[in-house]
């Protein structure tokens, strides 16, 4: 099945007065029509620059290679004038923080409306009727009331949801939601979990989620990619990571998982120790400073993913759970 | 937008109008108290020059003007006719009431500001937007540079040098001149008032503009796929432009200072050399006239400037 989202030996590097940042090594994930691929890491593993570059709207001073493609076409380098064809309509995405991601001075209705302006060339009262079903369908409550609203008139669920909203009214075939809950309260976060689950069956889409929880993604996602210092360290299947996890650093973000059906921690448990200076490369594994697994070859040699390319419902089992280190957890 | 949201705000709007304009009365009566008792205590009075009147002749003029009586006399007769709207006689020019004479040269320095005031503005904003564009690149700080120029560089400076280039070198604009307001005696007067407060405001939007190019919000409408120009002009501008707003009533003040000089230097008749004059001369309701003058237009500045902030922002409230 030719994948909607295929990328390639991503590499992202920001350049810096001090240093170049590399953000983005050797990512290669693709994503099946309809499936939903879950992205996991702690934070500053890469997971939001990794798709920033897909949406093509990293700062200025980063620098992107390998390949990206969209629908077959690749994206990567093309024009904002290609790219503008495609994200916002075909391709979306949700962002991390719903309190800053909307334009302050414009309402619901302006910013949703703007959308089907840009893309389908609707008169703008057209697409504020559009706005208006896409809030229902979104299960916004008083939606008409809603679209007169400005941002700061919203709480930080309701907008979350508009986010989510703005994202489906062209119909997308692929949705990055970047931790979608995880400036939200808990009873919340479910309710979006929620709606995006729905609105994935309802539209088919294919979903990228990311979060830096695996309990969030586990639910969802088919199949679940773990980042670290930028690099993918292990895949598996979704329902798979709990039970078989087999990267150290895989289980020890098990660890710091939420639990939504029970009362959560004042605050999550965090892994020991610091992500490596990601200006440096280091010869080894980079987890390995802070693994208590770790032997003398893994600080010497760089442990590559055990299989190139991962596919999902390979009956191989080992390339189905792919996964970079000397010493795996055996499940 | 809905029309029973625009009655809202409109009713809003003219509540906080009517509040704030009389709250405005006693901040105004609090200046000409204040600078009534300034100027005359500053030594001398209107009718000593250089060569001496003789005492009689000034004790005669000082009776006639009411100068003779105790001060708060002279208080309380000057707010009386005030509150008639009776700025009183000019003590200088004989012949003309205060009133006449702001009212003759009025139109002059309104005309001078207000364009000063819509080129910097728009000039203003305009550079800045592109620097911010070109961050950190050649034009950019081209541009960045003739604002740090127009900052630094007087107006009693930069008049003279663009009446030489461009009137006494190239002969393509009058040197001085009023000439009932023609464009092309207006353009360097305008021009060299306009520019530093045009440079500030240059300044200002590139450095707003580049932190609101960087904001969560400007990130998402770019990732809505809206081309660039759509970004910047419905997404990033208003925001950019509110730190702008607030740095209008000190470019007004600085135009209302800079008109007394360049009014002089190009020998426009406008209002500007009252106040210079005026002062010297102990010319006291003359003076006065203009310190209620511009008091009231720095007042209404500030009144606009709230309204500015309402409509950039719709967070803000006015109460
Ligand atoms: N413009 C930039 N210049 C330099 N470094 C950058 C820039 N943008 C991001 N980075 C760095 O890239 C790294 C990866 O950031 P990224 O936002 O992808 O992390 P993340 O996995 O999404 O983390 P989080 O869970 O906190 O969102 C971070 O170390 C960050 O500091
Ligand atoms: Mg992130």
């Amino acid at each position: 099945m030719q994948p909607v989202l295929n990328i390639k030996q991503l590499d992202v590097k920001f350049k810096q007065s001090t240093g170049v940042v590399h953000a983005v090594r050797q990512v290669t994930l693709s994503l099946g029509l309809g499936e939903c691929l879950g992205v996991v890491g702690e934070s500053g593993s890469g997971k939001t620059q990794a798709f920033m570059a897909v949406m093509g709207i990293l700062e200025k001073n980063a620098l992107v290679q390998g390949s990206i493609q969209f629908e077959g076409r690749e994206i990567l380098g093309a024009s904002p004038t290609t790219l503008n064809r495609i994200r916002g309509a075909k391709l979306t995405m949700v962002f991390q923080d719903p309190m800053s991601s909307l334009t302050p001075h414009l309402t619901i209705g302006t910013q949703m409306a703007e959308v089907l302006v840009v893309h389908q060339k609707e008169s703008w009262g057209n697409a504020e009727r559009a706005a208006l079903q896409m809030l229902d369908q979104v299960r916004v409550p008083e939606a008409a009331r809603r679209l007169k609203c400005y941002p700061h008139e919203l709480s930080g669920g309701m907008r979350q949801r508009v986010m989510i909203g703005m994202s489906l009214l062209c119909k997308p075939s692929v949705l990055i939601a970047d931790e979608p809950t995880t400036a939200l309260d808990v009873t919340v976060q479910a309710q979006i979990i929620k709606l995006l689950q729905e609105m994935r069956a309802e539209l088919g889409l294919s979903l990228v989620l990311i979060s830096h929880d695996l309990a969030i993604v586990s639910g969802l996602a088919d199949t679940i990619a773990v980042m670290y210092a930028g690099r993918i360290v292990e895949q598996s299947s979704g329902g798979n990571i709990f039970q078989h996890a087999k990267h150290p650093y895989t289980v020890a973000l098990l660890k710091c998982t939420s639990d939504l059906a029970s009362p959560r921690l004042d605050r999550l448990p965090t892994l020991q120790g610091f992500p490596p200076d990601l200006t440096q490369e280091l010869p080894g594994c980079d987890f390995a400073a802070r693994c208590s697994r770790a032997s003398e070859i893994c600080r010497r040699v760089r442990p590559e993913l055990s299989a190139a390319t991962f596919e999902y419902r390979s009956l191989d089992a080992q390339s189905a759970h792919p996964v970079a280190c000397h010493h795996p957890y055996e499940s | 937008m809905s029309i029973a949201r625009a009655i809202d705000t409109l009713i809003l709007m003219s509540r906080y109008l009517f509040k704030r304009l009389s709250a405005a009365i006693p901040t105004l009566f609090i200046i000409i108290t204040a600078a009534f008792f300034l100027i005359h205590a500053a030594p001398g009075g209107p009718f000593d020059q250089e060569q001496r009147l003789p005492s009689q002749i000034v004790a005669n003029l000082d009776t006639a003007f009411g100068l003779n009586q105790p001060l708060s006399v002279q208080y309380v007769r000057y707010m009386v006719a005030l509150a008639h709207g009776d700025f009183g006689p000019s003590f200088k020019y004989k012949d003309y009431s205060v009133t006449e004479l702001i009212v003759q040269g009025l139109p002059v320095t309104a005309t001078l500001g207000v364009l000063a005031m819509l080129v910097a503005l728009s000039f203003g904003v305009m550079m800045g937007t592109f620097a911010a564009l070109r961050h950190n690149t050649a034009p950019d700080q081209a541009t960045m540079l003739l604002a740090v120029i127009g900052i630094a560089v007087p107006s009693f400076v930069l008049l003279p040098f663009l009446g030489l280039i461009f009137g006494i070198y190239l002969h393509w604009l009058p040197v001085a001149g009023w000439e009932s307001g023609s464009i092309r005696h207006l353009i360097l007067p305008v021009f060299a008032l306009a520019l530093p407060p045009m440079s500030a405001i240059a300044r200002l939007t590139r450095s707003n503009m580049l932190e609101v190019l960087r904001t969560p919000y400007v990130r998402t409408a770019f990732a809505k796929g809206l081309p660039r120009y759509l970004v910047i002009i419905r997404h990033a501008l208003k925001p950019a432009l509110v730190p702008v707003v607030g740095f209008l009533a000190p470019a007004v003040a600085s135009i209302l200072t800079g008109s007394l000089v360049v009014e002089s230097i190009a020998g426009l008749p406008g209002i500007g050399r009252y106040l210079v004059q005026g002062a010297l001369n102990r010319d006291y309701s003359l003076v006065l006239g203009m310190v209620i003058l511009y008091s009231t237009v720095l007042i209404l500045m500030g009144l606009v400037v709230d309204l500015l902030y309402a409509w950039l922002d719709p967070r803000v409230r006015l109460n």
